[in-house]
C-alpha cells in the first residue's frame, strides 16, 4: 500500500490485514515510527517497541493459521494507570516511576486475548487528577490539532495518540470526564461506559465509585469494536456487573427516537460557538426524524461541588496506600516509619495530587464529615434521581462535552480551582454512574474541535453509539 | 466557613504530607475557593434524603472459597523499594 497505513481506521486496518494487503508487523512498525516522529506531543510515557513487535509477529502468524479475532494485530495504546505485566505503569507519577506491575489488568488481558498489539503506555495527569494532562510528573501532553494548547485530561495521551495516528485506538479512564473531554479537545470519539460495565481490576484507583475504563478511537465503529472486547463481568472486581451489559439498541434510523435537552446544560455564559454547534447537531437529529424533548436536571448546579467532595474523599483514602513500603518509591534517608510516610509522600506526589488528598482528608475529618461528605453523598442521590427521571422519557440526553474548546497550555496554573469548572458537563454523569460518549460536532473559529456529549441509560452504550454513528455519517464535523 | 491555618496543618498531618509556609497559604486559598461552591449543596433539605455511596444496588458479592494460584512471593517483593530475600525492610518500629 502506498498510503500512510497509520491513517487507516481500526476497521480499515483489520479489513486490509484480512485481505492480506498489510501485515500487523507493517502496521506496528509504521505506528512505532509515527510515535518517534511525534514524540514531541508527549502522548506516551513508555513505548514498548520490542514487546509490540513480538505481539505483531505472533498476530501475523495466528492470522496465517486462520485465526480471527476483533483486534488481531491492531496497534493500541493503554493509559498509564492501567496495569500491564512486565511493562512500567507510572500513573504519570514520580511515586510509581519504577513500578512494574506483577499482573495485567482485566482489560489488558481482554485486549491481548483479542490479539491487540500494545505499543505504549499513554501519558496523563498524575493519578488521573486533572483536565489538561499538564499535571503529568514527566512532561505535558500537547493537543494533536494545536500543540500550543492542552490535550485535555486526564486521558490526554490516549486521545492525542489516537488523533495523531500514533495508535488505532486506546484505552482511557474516566472519573469526571477524563475520557470524554480529551476526546472532545482532540476531535476523536470517547466512550465512558456505565459504572460497573467494564472491570476496574488492575486500574490504579483514583475514586473507586466513579472510575471507569473506556475506549477512544477515530470512529464510533472503532470505539464499539474495542468496547465489545473489554466490557463484561469479572469476578476479580466485586463492583463488576454480573447481569446483561447490553440493554441498549442498535439502529440506523432515528424514527421514533427521542433526544432530551436539559435547560441546565445551556447556561447563559456558555461559549456561543459551542452552543451553535450543539444546536446544529440537534437540528440534524430532528431533521432525520428524532423528536427533541425538553427536560430538566434540577440538581445540576450541585454536581461540581458534589463531585469534588466525593472524588477527593475517595482519592485521599485510595492514595493512603502509597507509603513507600510495598511498592513505588521510598525517599532517601528515612530514620523511622513515620519518616518514610512523610518524606516519600511529600517528595513523590505532585501539587495537584496533594491538593486532592488534602481536600479529601478534610471533608472526611472529624467535625466536617456531616457537613461535607455526607451532604455530598445525599446530593448524589438527588442527581442520580434527576437523571433517571430525565432519561425515562428519551433515549439519550445531549449537551456539550466541555464548556470550551482546548485552551492554551499553562492557563490552569494560576487558579487550579477555576480549571475544575471545565468539568461541569461531564462530572454529573459519573456521579449518576451513566454511560456517555463524546463525538466531534464541529469546529470553532480556530479550527479546534467541538465535542458533543450523549448521555444514556445504564448499560445502553449501543444506543449512544448508534446515535453518534448516525451523526458521524450525516452531521457536520 | 473559614479555612484557617490550623485546619490546613491538621489536615496535612492526617495526609502525612509536609508543606512549606507558602504551600500552606496556597492551600488555604484553594480550600476556600472550592468550599465556596459547596454552598450550593446547602440548598436542599438533607434530612429526608438517603446517602448514595455508589450507584449499584449490589450489597455483598460472595463467591465460593476455592483455592487458587496466588501471586508468587518473588514477583510481589520485586516491586518493593527495600527488601531482603523474604520480606519488606522498614526501619526498626519497636524500640
Amino acid at each position: 500500500m502506498s498510503m500512510d497505513i497509520t491513517e487507516l481506521t481500526l476497521g480499515g486496518l483489520v479489513a486490509a490485514m484480512e485481505a492480506g494487503e498489510v501485515s500487523s508487523v507493517e502496521a506496528t512498525e509504521a505506528t512505532l515510527k509515527k510515535i518517534e516522529e511525534k514524540k514531541d506531543l508527549g502522548a506516551y510515557v513508555t513505548v514498548c517497541g520490542d514487546s509490540a513487535m513480538s505481539a505483531a509477529k505472533a498476530a501475523d502468524k495466528a492470522r496465517a493459521e486462520g485465526k480471527k479475532s476483533p483486534l488481531l494485530g491492531v496497534p493500541v495504546a493503554v493509559k498509564d494507570n492501567i496495569c500491564t505485566e512486565g511493562i512500567r505503569t507510572t500513573c504519570a507519577s514520580k511515586f510509581l516511576e519504577n513500578y512494574i506491575p506483577p499482573y495485567d489488568a482485566f482489560v489488558v488481558r481482554k485486549l491481548k486475548a483479542a490479539g491487540a498489539v500494545i505499543v505504549g503506555k499513554a501519558n496523563m495527569d498524575e493519578f488521573a487528577m486533572g483536565s489538561g494532562s499538564e499535571y503529568s510528573a514527566f512532561f505535558r501532553v500537547k493537543n494533536a490539532i494545536d500543540p500550543t494548547r492542552v490535550a485535555g485530561g486526564s486521558s490526554g495521551g490516549s486521545a492525542c495518540a489516537v488523533a495523531s495516528y500514533q495508535a488505532y485506538a486506546s484505552l482511557g479512564s474516566d472519573t469526571g470526564g477524563s475520557i470524554r473531554q480529551p476526546a472532545a479537545f482532540n476531535g476523536v470519539v470517547g466512550l465512558k461506559p456505565t459504572y460497573s460495565a467494564v472491570s476496574r481490576n488492575g486500574l490504579i484507583a483514583f475514586a473507586s465509585s466513579l472510575d471507569q475504563i473506556g475506549p477512544m478511537a477515530r470512529t464510533v465503529a472503532d470505539c464499539r469494536t474495542v468496547y465489545d472486547v473489554i466490557k463484561g463481568h469479572d469476578a476479580g472486581d466485586s463492583t463488576s456487573y454480573a447481569g446483561d451489559v447490553d440493554k441498549g439498541d442498535t439502529f440506523t434510523s432515528l424514527k421514533g427516537r427521542r433526544i432530551g435537552v436539559a435547560k441546565e446544560f445551556f447556561p447563559k455564559e456558555l461559549n456561543g460557538e459551542i452552543r451553535a454547534a450543539i444546536d446544529k447537531a440537534l437540528a440534524f437529529y430532528e431533521s432525520e426524524g428524532a423528536e427533541i424533548v425538553e427536560t430538566s436536571i434540577g440538581s445540576f448546579d450541585m454536581a461540581l461541588a458534589c463531585y469534588y467532595i466525593l472524588s477527593s474523599a475517595e482519592a485521599s483514602s485510595n492514595l493512603s496506600r502509597y507509603d513507600g513500603v510495598k511498592y513505588g518509591r521510598r525517599a532517601e534517608g528515612c530514620v523511622n516509619l513515620e519518616d518514610i510516610y512523610y518524606k516519600s509522600r511529600t517528595e513523590f506526589f505532585g501539587a495537584e495530587v496533594k491538593r486532592r488528598i488534602m481536600l479529601g482528608n478534610f471533608v472526611l475529618s472529624s467535625g466536617y464529615y456531616d457537613a461535607f461528605y455526607l451532604r455530598a453523598s445525599k446530593a448524589r442521590t438527588l442527581i442520580k434521581k434527576d437523571f433517571e427521571s430525565a432519561l425515562s422519557g428519551c433515549d439519550a440526553l445531549i449537551c456539550p462535552t466541555a464548556p470550551t474548546t482546548a485552551y492554551k497550555a499553562g492557563m490552569s496554573a494560576d487558579d487550579p480551582s477555576a480549571a475544575y469548572l471545565g468539568d461541569i458537563f461531564t462530572v454529573p454523569v459519573n456521579i449518576a454512574g451513566l454511560p456517555a460518549l463524546s463525538v466531534k460536532c464541529g469546529e470553532d473559529a480556530d479550527k479546534l474541535p467541538i465535542g458533543m456529549q450523549l448521555i444514556g441509560k445504564p448499560y445502553c452504550e449501543s444506543t449512544l453509539m448508534s446515535l453518534a454513528e448516525i451523526y458521524e455519517k450525516g452531521g457536520e464535523r | 466557613m473559614e479555612i484557617t491555618k490550623d485546619i490546613i496543618k491538621h489536615t496535612a498531618k492526617l495526609s502525612r504530607i509536609n508543606f512549606t509556609d507558602e504551600e500552606e497559604a496556597a492551600l488555604e486559598k484553594h480550600f476556600a475557593s472550592v468550599l465556596g461552591w459547596v454552598e450550593t449543596l446547602n440548598e436542599f433539605d438533607a434530612s429526608s434524603v438517603p446517602a448514595t455511596a455508589h450507584i449499584l444496588d449490589t450489597v455483598n458479592v460472595f463467591r465460593e472459597d476455592v483455592p487458587g494460584e496466588p501471586f508468587g512471593r518473588e514477583k510481589l517483593l520485586s516491586c518493593a523499594p527495600e527488601r531482603d530475600e523474604n520480606s519488606y525492610i522498614v526501619p526498626k518500629v519497636v524500640e
